[in-house]
């Protein structure tokens, strides 16, 4: 019966929109799209006999009116889709601790014309704030049904049901007042304007916008009006000043305040995490905890999981092939596309659910609003907030979640910049990459090695981060209204944290199979097909991965690689796919043996086989939040001597490693909160300064100095980075200018 | 009408004498969140690197920067 029916849950930001939206759709979950750029309103139906659509919108505190644009994201959302037709009943949710700013929405709602049910959240806290609300009383004020709940533990759903399914089934609307009455004169001009037929919502609209016009419109001369606009300014002032003042008159009719409400504990937080010279020390510490937490029990588990991954989906389908002797290419797509790309995308998984879990602590207790506090200065250098620190120091654990934080930043060119700036985070894939190579080619000054590379990463990051504020892709104007809300510390919910860390890094997985699949399958066909089109049982150097590798080392010319390196070359390319592959790579070729695939006589052999790997990687599991720079060289390391390169030519590999194209699953990350498009420029732009870098790094070394195919080579790179930051800034201020053509009244 | 210093002003309550300053879209943001013209207001903490300032309005505190505060008009209420 309310099959076709669309309720729409609306409020300001953080007062348990989602909290709701989750509690009343329990068992179908969140269907809709996860809190991204492009689509930001999750949408589910509701559990029960009788379902309607419910919508989850963005928060707002209120909608510009008599504005064409809204000034934020979320308003834009909420206006299109109060414009709509199509949500017959809107839950606007209010939250206890901070009605009178509330019900300014509440009001704008109303005077729309829109059908809404008031549900203060949170009831939960009122003895802890020392409050009392009078619902009735608040109701007949405003004229809407009202009902108390506590999202959080599921208080007052019932009632809330109830409610909804009455206002849904017979309309109460006819007949309805407006609440707030305005000055008499301001009343009348209501009154003519409505008599044609708009509501008062629009006609408000109208009023404002004429108000605003240089043209005075004739109501300036009535002498009311004029008065009016005299003392209070313009009759936006008049109209937001009448409604604030009605509010607070509701409020103190209905809110009786028992006493002082206690927040001892904030203040004594607060004064720690915001304490002039601690607080950016705390800031460090928590995050370096967060990061290192995460890593170690993300490895943790993920030495548990990727034996058992690999066993099912690569030695498994290996041995089966074998077996049953089944063609080679059956084998190369089927262990070494879908196999390998499985164990790549969800060794991610422990890694990434660990750090949505403690995101979600940060996030929930309230600290990661003082972390942007904390941090807003220092990002404001180069016109970020301080929410892009936090995910750019995630980054530094695996660039994936560091991107996927970016949800936090409220700014849509704030997150791109962002997200543009992550790559050069040097991740822990990465790091071990460096420590193999730090410790054969510099063993006396490993550490050094690492520490200027990371330092190298960041400094990169900033830079981008200052050419993106000289192209104005980001802007601060100086009368950026900054005013943050500040929520008091509360203790997270684990189970929902769990929930919730789960789900992010399920829906982030799987999407991302979709990306990975198809590439590794190709990497896999050129690494067994040979150039003159035989099966390859394994990688060897005729293969056409290998063949592209040996051509393409002339393109590595500059960064000192040889045709002798191609290893090095493939795996670079390999390294596309995920930074964990690169040394498996070079362990293939240097090594020449097969090492993923060894011929197991039986399948309980291989199911041994795992266990102990298990067992030892648990054993030793207490090594991962040891943080150590030593690392176990391999086998094939002998034969990565100086007589086969030079530790120049390591070193600007390194260098070239650090900055290129991070890999397919950041990569992947980046079009989700972005687009495809701004991938596609993170790409272009992070391989091309790591080509720069690297070759720059040469020639100040003395290394390849007169070549002029190096010099021209190393224009070609400044010229295509000189284009595209042209582009972007042709792109930015045509936007730019569009967006100014519109908001200027 | 002037704003006041942020140094003098730590910790001490204030009233808001109006928000003339700023534009009119801003005011109206400035009005619903509870910052009106003859409120009180009370600075409460300076963060780390000096900017964005710690300000409690009824029960509420908000982050703001200094360009914002110093279009605020206050005045200093004596403390009986
Ligand atoms: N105490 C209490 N906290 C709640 C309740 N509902 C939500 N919250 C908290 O409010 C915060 C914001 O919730 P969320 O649903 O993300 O808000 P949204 O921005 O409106 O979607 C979370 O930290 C929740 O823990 C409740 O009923 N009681
Ligand atoms: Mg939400």
């Amino acid at each position: 019966m309310l099959n076709n029916k669309t309720v729409g849950i609306i409020g300001n930001p953080n007062v348990g929109k989602t909290y709701l939206f989750n509690r009343m759709t329990a068992c179908v979950g969140c269907v809709g799209n996860w809190a991204g750029v492009t689509a930001t309103t999750c949408e589910s139906r509701t559990c029960g006999e009788d379902q309607y659509r419910l919508l989850d919108l963005p928060g707002c505190y209120h909608l510009a009116e008599g504005r064409e644009i809204q000034a934020t994201e979320g308003q834009q959302e909420v206006a299109s889709y109060l414009s709509k037709r199509d949500v017959d009943l809107w839950l606007n949710v209010l939250d206890v601790t901070n009605l009178q700013q509330q019900l300014y929405l509440t009001i704008q709602l109303l005077e729309a014309g829109k059908r809404v049910i008031c549900v203060i959240n949170r009831i939960d806290l009122l003895p802890k704030v020392q409050k009392e609300i009078d619902i009735t009383e608040l109701g007949k004020l405003l004229q809407v049904p009202i009902v108390k709940v506590s999202a959080k533990l599921g208080m007052g759903m019932r009632d809330l049901e109830a409610v909804i399914k009455s206002e849904l089934t017979n309309p109460t609307l006819d007949g309805r007042e407006y609440p707030v009455q305005y000055h008499q004169a301001i009343e009348q001009l209501l009154d003519k304007e409505t008599h044609h037929g708009l509501t008062r919502w629009q006609a408000w609209q109208k009023i404002i916008q004429a108000d605003n016009q240089p043209v005075a419109p004739a109501w300036h001369f009535n002498q009311q009006i004029a008065e009016l606009r005299n003392t209070t300014g313009t009759l936006t002032d008049v109209m937001a000043l009448t409604r604030t003042e009605f509010i607070e008159n509701c409020c103190q009719r209905t809110i009786k305040e028992k006493g002082i409400s206690r927040d001892d504990r904030d203040k004594i937080l607060d004064r720690w995490f915001l304490h002039p010279w601690l607080g950016l020390p705390i800031f460090f510490v928590m995050m370096f905890t967060v990061f290192w937490l995460s890593m170690g029990c993300g490895q943790l588990l993920q030495g548990i999981l990727e034996p058992l991954l690999k066993l099912i989906t690569v030695e498994l389908p290996t041995f089966i092939c074998k077996l049953y002797r089944l063609p080679v290419v059956v084998e190369i797509v089927l262990v070494h596309g879908i196999g390998i790309s499985l164990v790549t995308a969800l060794s991610f998984f422990p890694v990434l659910q660990v750090m949505f879990f403690s995101l979600y602590l940060l996030e929930e207790s309230g600290y990661m609003t003082r972390a942007a506090i904390v941090m807003d200065r220092i990002m404001r250098q180069l016109d970020l907030p301080g929410e892009s620190m936090v995910a750019l120091v995630l980054g530094l654990g695996c660039n994936v979640p560091g991107i996927l934080a970016t949800r936090h930043i409220p700014k849509k060119n704030d997150k791109i910049v962002t997200a543009l700036m992550m790559p050069f985070m040097s991740c822990g894939a990465r790091l071990t990459i460096f420590a193999v190579f730090a410790s054969v080619f510099f063993p006396r000054q490993a550490a050094s090695v690492l520490f200027s590379l990371y330092v190298l990463g960041i400094s990169i990051a900033f830079l981008t981060g200052l050419i993106a504020r000289f192209c104005g892709l980001t802007q601060r104007q100086t009368s950026d209204n900054y005013l943050l809300e500040i929520p008091g510390y509360q203790w997270p919910s684990w189970s929902m944290g769990v929930k919730q860390a789960y789900q992010r890094t399920q829906r982030f997985v799987w999407r991302a199979l979709g990306v990975i699949v198809p590439i590794c399958i190709t990497l896999a066909l050129c690494n067994h097909i040979s150039y003159t089109g035989e099966l390859l049982i394994q990688p060897a150097d005729n293969s056409i991965l290998a063949w592209l590798g040996k051509s393409l080392s002339i393109l590595f010319y500059p960064i000192g690689l040889q045709a002798e390196h191609w290893p090095l070359v493939v795996s670079l390319l390999m390294g596309l796919l995920a930074k964990e592959v690169v040394l498996t790579t070079l362990n293939v070729f240097y090594s020449q043996m097969n090492t993923n695939i060894t011929l197991a006589s039986s399948a309980n052999e291989l199911l041994m086989d795992c266990l102990t790997e298990i067992g030892t990687n648990i054993s030793q599991g207490y090594s991962y939040f040891i943080p150590s720079l030593h690392a176990d060289l391999p086998a094939w390391a002998s034969y990565l001597n100086p007589e086969h390169i030079n530790a120049d030519a390591v070193m600007s590999y390194l260098i070239f490693t650090l900055l290129y194209f991070p890999c397919v699953s950041t990569l992947y990350a980046t079009a989700r909160q972005t687009s495809w498009r701004w991938a596609g420029i993170s790409v272009l732009w992070s391989t091309g300064i790591a080509y720069l870098c690297a070759a720059g790094y040469l020639v100040l070394k003395g290394y390849v100095t007169n070549s002029v195919i190096e010099l021209l080579i190393l224009l070609g790179a400044l010229g295509v980075s000189y284009y595209i930051k042209e582009q972007i800034k042709k792109r930015v201020t045509e936007k730019l200018n569009k967006a100014e053509g519109v908001t200027s009244p | 009408m002037q704003s006041i210093d942020v140094n003098e002003a730590l910790g001490k309550k204030l009233m808001i004498v109006s928000l003339r300053r700023f534009s009119v879209a801003k005011r109206e943001e400035l009005y619903i969140r509870g910052l009106l013209p003859g409120k009180m207001l009370q600075l409460v903490q300076i963060s780390p690197m000096g900017d964005p300032l710690i300000i409690r309005v009824d029960q509420q505190k908000f982050a703001m920067n200094c360009d914002t505060w110093a279009q605020l008009d206050l005045e200093e209420i004596p403390t009986c």
